[in-house]
């Protein structure tokens, strides 16, 4: 079970996901792999009190997904349909190689997760729901650490 | 397809796919409905099976899916933010 050990700041949790269209390859799915390739890590900000996951604008196109449909999301001002897309979230988590070296490896979530398109404003890139965050376990320590394992 | 046919297809599935929900939503609560041209193309357990059919079958792309609910994603304290709503 891959556990990741991070740093918050004592107000907002945030942590380095990857996002990959359903064509992942299926042996990466619910695998490991080395960081490399075109990917390139997103930031994420976990947030139990949302449902569901969401993606911003900049995700979507960097990564080149296509909406599959709607999504209907509560607001302040009501309920309003966003561009609704599906993906694979992997984690990113440092290991030390037998030559003691620091390598950067994927964990990817053994399911797809569906997001809506959002305007973050530029505070994340990605947010993390509890669709996510209910496949694993997320223990936040008062020493300005925290672990999520899955 | 171009994104902006892409969506005006989406648009017009979702409108067809409201107005289907009421009996959508006692038959089949909870599941995917693969759509197409404004038709029901089938429903699906998970949006992934949804998904690969629509792969499968319409190559071209123009298809969406909408999941049986009409129980809103609720963002938490990032719902309120006041920007939150309003990507495309």
């Amino acid at each position: 079970m891959p556990v990741l050990h991070l740093q918050h700041n004592n107000t907002q949790l945030f942590i380095n996901v990857l996002i990959l269209p359903l064509g992942t390859p299926a042996d990466l799915i619910g695998g490991q792999t080395d960081l490399n390739g075109p990917t390139k890590p997103f930031r994420a900000l976990v947030d139990t009190g949302a449902t569901s996951s969401c993606i911003t604008t900049k995700v979507a196109s960097a990564v080149g997904l296509d909406p599959v449909g709607r999504v209907s999301v509560q607001g302040v001002a009501g309920v309003a349909d966003l561009n609704n897309y599906l993906f694979h979230v992997g984690f990113i988590e440092n290991v030390q190689s037998d030559q003691g070296q620091t390598l950067a490896q994927v964990n990817v979530l053994n399911r797809e997760i569906t997001g809506a398109e959002v305007n973050s404003g530029g505070h994340f890139d990605v947010l993390l729901g509890m669709d996510v965050l209910s496949t694993g376990t997320l223990i936040v320590h008062g020493n300005k650490h925290f672990s999520f394992s899955f | 397809m171009t994104s902006s046919q892409r969506q005006i297809s989406i648009e017009k599935n979702l409108r067809f796919f409201r107005e289907h929900l009421d009996v959508l939503i006692k038959t089949d609560p909870g599941r995917y409905v693969l759509l197409r041209n404004e038709e029901i193309a089938g429903v699906y357990d998970t949006i992934r099976d949804a998904k690969l059919t629509g792969e499968k079958f319409f190559d071209d792309g123009d298809y969406s899916i909408q999941q049986i609910t009409k129980k809103p994603v609720n963002l938490g304290f990032f719902s309120y933010a006041g920007s939150a709503l309003t990507a495309q």
